[in-house]
């Protein structure tokens, strides 16, 4: 189905009576709805996928569709979202005055030809809308399914004002999302506040892209060429954190914004002879004195180490693993059946296994052709959910990679303070009381933003809209001292004080005195040469600064200029006409 | 520190083949550690002793020293000490370990000369020489000693392993252990040596701090400082260098990169302040000026301050994001080591970390880290400190469970899971910070071949080595494991055996009307044919001749009409809806007027379901509903016949809902009617 890595992303806003009611926010529902619509269409600019998003309203008065269907109103069609659709779903956020009607949830999706994933979003507080209607209610059903058939996921964002009843998901909307993908998670509780609604729209932010399929040989005593094909499992490869990088940047050519044009060339350092064929290209070590050459496919044949995938080798307990041995983001592995039939259920085995073992697998990693291999943990990791059956930790495996001999640094420890005794028992419980006293309750890593890309995205936002204030970003990762002095104010002050009366004793290291000596003997070596060279060149300084008309100072190049402020300890930073005049100023007050 | 040496190989007369070629091999291996391993700033020296004539600064000045020969005086090793080592013979000479130690130390002492550079001297012997004036000893080991001149001996225990001892040794193993000893060095035999040598070690890495400044719990702060703990190392990268030209001028020519900016517009080559920065933003390019880019990124002091602390439990290593940081006091600031002491063991006792924010450089941008205690086994006290993410690191992917799938097997699958598991034990010594990296490894390996065959023989085009020992060994998972038993493997797939699928090559659509046994595919074959035995369906997995024969696809034809249909429909140059869609529907007619057997009922179920799915997708309903209306007209008058399709799919059978669409016409409505009376009265009728 996936021939096309885009997602088509379609939201229908119920756009009846009760979505004017206010949630607990104190805002309308569907100014909630549209808000986290526009959330969306952010992040699909920033993650820059190419897919199509499209926002539906139903339940209008007035219709506006390419098919006159009634009730339907096409706010933004679907297609890449700009900087515009954002700014017109701000302006609709401040001015919901929708034109409300009685009308039917009756939504239709056209998604045309493209083989692209597909979803709709349904934002809507309404659990029963076909109340007494049973054969409408069949037809909508059924409609409902032909979309699934055609492949589309139809997901639900259920919403609740103060004034509405519990959403009671079994009435309506049970047969017309059903279960056409495994993905679906039905949302029992409606949602309240904006916050909560954000965190659902989050969950369903990100299509699920695979990084790598991957295979897992079990057995390690076969060797390359010799294994049987099926002592290995099939493996998904997913990067559940991702940092996000700036956009791409292009150069443009200054007096009219166009793309410049960009050649890139590689040439001899010497002839200046340009390369023509990369089978020319050798790859050159210096070792002691020599140059060793390896060519390309030397190169290659050097990095393959071992089969590409991961390889197991053995099990070990979990407690070995330690935090401090990290090097890199970790992956996330689900079995799969795509590759070879049977992964799942015995992964799903091993799996329990080792969740009840308390076991990690060593595996040797090397996921693609070109990179070198490495050693890794598969770490279990069992199913977790939220107070709103929202899942939070999937089943699979964690990948951590694991460091080599050469990843570990030691020289810090010749840094280490020696101390003479152990704090006292009433300053470890001082620092004691000052960590109870600053305890927070959680770690929501959705409370913390990055505020560089939040600068970047909304400064590049505001320039395409043309905006003239850069929007202010919150820095998210910074706290309130002030407040936290106050919350823990006795507790520091105890802990400063026993600290200050029960200092530890320490034995002091002896500053090394390498560096400045070197750097004064350096300076010496370099003024004594200076004014050597001054002296070969037999310039009469006085006459040249005098010589002002004539450009006498001036006429000199910076690096004789230079050469005059070492030797005599005068500033070399600056522009010429700087030195030129410091060096004039010298002259008139020394005598030289 | 940076070492001087000065390596000492026994030539003398008692030398033999074997240990002439076991102190050959040594002194390489010794010499390519060195410089492998080595500072840039360290010195390489090599003295050979038992030489027949004399050639060392020693004698020159006060004589005496008369089978001492320097070769190489201490200075910055390069690869032509490794000729004088491979092509040293045995001189006949009588061995004077006296003798070569004073030279070697006076050598030592001249180059350190006030250096930062630790004296050493490794002496290589077969130790079968008798010592004529060892009671010279206690004159010079002050004087070693002061200089802090190091000695390690190589070969004494080969001494003692050999069978037949000889009173030379003894005594001569005793004299140098004992020098060893008194000098700080080690005494080792050959064997222990090569194989000391053959393991790699870490080359060091100089110390820089990654912040030096206050770390900040509300009103306190303290000065600390955080160096790299864990960090993923990058092995060397080769520079680039021009074949041809570097032949023909025998030295390097190193390739030059260079990227030039030309205008679209009139093709002039552009000025780096001709040009501004465009970013994407999302599709849109949006022009950045020079004035505005400050404006797009965020900058904040210099800090390093705890948010909070948590339970060290709610965390998990999966979400590190980073290498790690250890971070230790001030140790010149008293209050600051009072302080971090006092806070690590509160964090250790409490079991908590801590959520900081870490800007490491004024106007950088700030991160989230993990901070958290730990207690060394050696009883240093640390934090370490870890990226977190933050919510635009994160990516929620919802997967199904796992448990209803692990429960559904039974005992023996569990059983023959768990037997497997434990055939697979690591040994308790087992980890990954003691395996090196395989590639650096390698590499190492092959630059030390290389350099040594280059400089032996004055040719650049050499094969790579086979793997070193060493490589080999922690490249067999086998050489971890705590057994190596293969009946649980054999046992584990009898209870789950796996099948591989076969991934069906995806090619283009056959575009022409014949079917596919109507091509004849002797033309497009080569004309040499590979392999007798070879398939034609072989053949046709990796050449797809189709492709290269086959036209476009206009029409839908009665051989593959639903793969003709969906072709057309998914044609990206013309828009073939309406004519597939009505071509489709005349295929569909047509088959059901055909005689009923089983293979037309098969095509028609097949084009019906396809036809049925496409009018959903492109909202033509109608055209569908019209089209089962049809057909079931004319099967209620008997000109065809369904019933066998009716009863296999009924679901095809039931009208497409089109929303909306009923309002359009009153025709539209009636014949809905139509179609759900006709369809009631067909399957009432079966």
């Amino acid at each position: 189905m996936e021939d096309d890595n885009r997602e088509l992303l379609l939201f229908a806003v119920d756009a009846r009576k009760n979505m004017y009611e206010e949630s607990e926010d104190k805002v309308p529902l569907i100014t909630m709805a549209l808000g986290c619509v526009k959330e969306v269409f952010k992040s699909r600019i920033i993650s820059d996928t190419g897919d199509l998003l499209g926002v539906v309203l139903f339940g209008t008065t007035k219709a506006n569709n390419p098919n006159d269907l009634a009730n339907i109103y096409v706010l933004l069609e679907l297609d890449v979202p700009d900087p515009e659709s954002i700014l017109y779903l701000e302006t609709l956020e401040k001015t919901p005055n929708w034109i409300m009607s009685q009308g039917l949830l009756n939504h239709a999706v056209r998604s045309k030809t493209l083989k692209v994933r597909k979803r709709l979003v349904l934002f809507t507080d309404d659990d029963d809308p076909i109340e007494n209607d049973e054969n409408q209610k069949n037809l909508t059903i059924r409609q409902a399914r032909d979309l699934a058939e055609s492949g589309m996921s139809i997901e639900l964002l259920p919403m609740k004002s103060v004034a509405s009843k519990p959403f009671d998901y079994h009435l309506f909307y049970e047969d017309v999302i059903g279960s056409t993908s495994y993905e679906l998670e039905p949302v029992n509780n409606p949602i309240s506040k904006f916050d909560e609604l954000q965190q659902h729209i989050l969950k369903k932010k990100y299509k699920k892209r695979v990084l790598n399929n991957t295979f897992l040989y079990l057995n390690s005593s076969t060797m390359e060429g010799t294994q049987s094909e099926l002592d290995a499992v099939g493996l998904e490869v997913y990067a559940l954190f991702h940092r996000p990088t700036k956009s791409k940047k292009v150069l443009l050519e200054a007096r009219n914004n166009e793309p410049v044009r960009r050649v890139t060339i590689a040439y001899s350092e010497e002839s200046g002879a340009l390369l023509t064929s990369a089978s020319d290209i050798r790859y050159s070590f210096p070792f002691a004195g020599v140059a060793c050459v390896f060519t390309p496919s030397e190169m290659e044949q050097l990095g393959h180490l071992c089969r590409h995938g991961m390889e197991l080798i053995g099990f070990e307990n979990k407690d070995k693993l330690k935090w401090q041995y990290n090097i890199r983001t970790s992956y996330f592995l689900y079995p799969s059946d795509r590759t070879i039939k049977g992964s799942q259920l015995f992964m799903a085995v091993l799996w329990k296994q080792m969740l009840q073992q308390n076991q990690i697998a060593i595996v040797r990693v090397c996921l693609r052709r070109t990179s070198y291999p490495r050693l890794a943990a598969l770490v279990p990791q069992d199913e977790k959910r939220t107070g709103s059956h929202v899942q939070r930790e999937s089943c699979g495996f964690h990948l951590i990679w694991l460091p080599f001999a050469e990843d570990i640094r030691k020289e810090w420890k010749t840094q280490y303070p020696k101390w003479n005794d152990l704090p006292s028992k009433q300053c470890v419980q001082a620092a004691m009381n000052v960590i109870s006293k600053l305890s927070i309750p959680s770690y929501e890593p959705s409370n913390y933003s990055d505020p560089d890309i939040q600068r970047y995205y909304n400064g590049l936002q505001a320039l395409a809209l043309n905006q003239s204030n850069l929007p202010q970003v919150q820095d998210t990762l910074n706290a309130d001292d002030a407040q936290m002095a106050e919350v823990a104010k006795g507790e520091l002050e105890e802990w400063t004080k026993i600290v200050a009366s029960e200092p530890v004793g320490i034995t002091k290291q002896e500053k090394s005195s390498q560096s400045p000596k070197r750097w004064y003997m350096k300076r010496a070596i370099e003024k004594k040469r200076s004014k050597q060279l001054l002296e070969e060149q037999q310039l009469d300084w006085k006459a040249l600064a005098r010589d002002e008309g004539n450009d006498g100072l001036e006429k000199q190049n910076m690096a004789v200029l230079k050469m005059f402020c070492t030797a005599y300890d005068l500033k070399k930073s600056g522009r010429k006409a700087e030195l030129v005049e410091r060096i004039r100023n010298y002259l008139q007050t020394e005598n030289i | 520190m940076s070492e001087a040496i000065v390596l000492v190989c026994d030539i003398g007369h008692t030398l033999d083949a074997q240990s002439l070629n076991q102190l050959k091999q040594l002194s390489v291996a010794f010499f390519l550690r060195c410089i492998t391993y080595g500072s840039w700033r360290q010195l390489f020296g090599l003295v050979f002793m038992g030489a027949t004539k004399p050639e060392n600064h020693l004698h020159n000045i006060l004589g005496g020293y008369t089978h001492i020969k320097t070769l190489v005086v201490p200075e910055r090793p390069d690869m032509s000490l490794v000729k004088y080592l491979y092509h040293c013979q045995v001189e006949g000479g009588f061995s004077d370990y006296i003798d070569a130690i004073c030279v070697s130390s006076d050598l030592l002492i001249r180059a350190v000369n006030k250096k930062k550079l630790k004296p050493r001297i490794v002496l290589i012997t077969d130790g079968k020489t008798e010592q004529l004036f060892t009671e010279q000893l206690e004159d010079i080991l002050p004087a070693l000693k002061e200089h802090s001149i190091r000695l390690d001996v190589i070969g004494v225990e080969s001494f003692l392993k050999d069978s037949v001892l000889h009173k030379v040794q003894i005594s001569n193993a005793a004299l140098l252990c004992r020098l060893a000893d008194s000098l700080d060095g080690t005494a080792l035999s050959f064997d222990d040596s090569m194989e000391q040598l053959s393991e790699p070690i870490v080359k060091s890495f100089s110390l820089r701090t990654n912040y030096s400044g206050m770390l900040q719990i509300a009103s306190v702060q303290f000065p600390v400082r955080l160096y790299t703990y864990c960090r993923e190392f990058k092995p060397p990268t080769g520079k680039r260098i021009f074949w041809s030209e570097s032949m023909e001028s025998g030295r390097q020519v190193v390739c030059v990169r260079e990227t030039h900016y030309f205008s679209v517009q009139d093709d002039r080559e552009l000025e780096p302040e001709e040009m501004i920065e465009g970013h994407f933003y999302g599709r849109t390019m949006i022009p950045v000026s020079p004035f505005d880019l400050p404006a797009l990124s965020y900058g904040a002091p210099q800090c390093l301050k705890v948010l909070g602390f948590l339970p060290k439990k709610d965390f998990a290593q999966h979400v590190l994001m980073s290498g790690v940081d250890v971070m230790i006091a001030d140790p010149n600031d008293e209050i600051s080591v009072t302080y971090f002491v006092s806070l690590t063991e509160a964090m250790l006792e409490m079991d908590r970390v801590a959520l900081c924010r870490y800007v490491q450089r004024d106007n950088t941008s700030p991160v989230l880290m993990l901070m958290w205690p730990h207690l060394k086994s050696d009883g240093i006290l640390c934090l370490f400190l870890c990226r977190l993410p933050v919510l635009e690191d994160i990516r929620h992917y919802p997967f199904p469970s796992l448990h209803s799938l692990a429960d559904s097997v039974d005992v023996e699958q569990v059983d023959a899971v768990r037997n497997w598991m434990a055939s697979k034990q690591l040994k308790d010594t087992f980890r990954s910070t003691r395996v090196f990296h395989y590639y650096h490894q390698r590499l190492l390996q092959c630059l030390q071949d290389r350099a040594v065959y280059q400089t032996l023989h004055n040719d650049e085009n050499g094969s790579l080595p086979p793997l070193s020992s060493y490589l080999e060994r922690v490249l067999d998972p086998a050489y971890f494991l705590t057994g190596r038993d293969p009946e649980p493997f054999k046992q584990l797939w009898k209870h789950f055996p796996l099948k591989k699928i076969d991934k069906t090559k995806r090619r283009k659509k056959r575009k022409i009307l014949t079917s596919p046994q109507e091509i004849s595919i002797e033309p497009y074959l080569p004309s040499v044919w590979p392999d007798r035995n070879e398939s034609l369906e072989e053949y046709q997995k990796e050449e797809p001749v189709e492709e290269i024969v086959f036209t476009e696809k206009t029409k839908v034809g009665e051989a593959t009409p639903v793969a003709d249909f969906e072709n057309m429909l998914s044609n990206k140059r013309h828009d073939w809806l309406e004519e597939a869609m009505k071509q489709m529907q005349d295929v569909i007619e047509h088959l059901l007027s055909q005689e009923e057997d089983q293979q037309r009922d098969d095509k028609i179920i097949h084009c019906l379901t396809a036809f049925r799915k496409r009018c959903i997708v492109e909202g033509e309903e109608l055209r569908y509903n019209r089209l089962l209306l049809d057909i079931v007209q004319k099967a209620t008058q008997g000109e065809i016949f369904i019933r066998n399709i009716v009863e296999r799919k009924s679901t095809l059978f039931r009208r497409i809902s089109a929303p909306g669409k009923e309002q359009i016409s009153s025709t539209n409505s009636k014949e809905e009617e139509e179609l759900e009376k006709q369809l009631e009265k067909l399957t009432s009728g079966l």
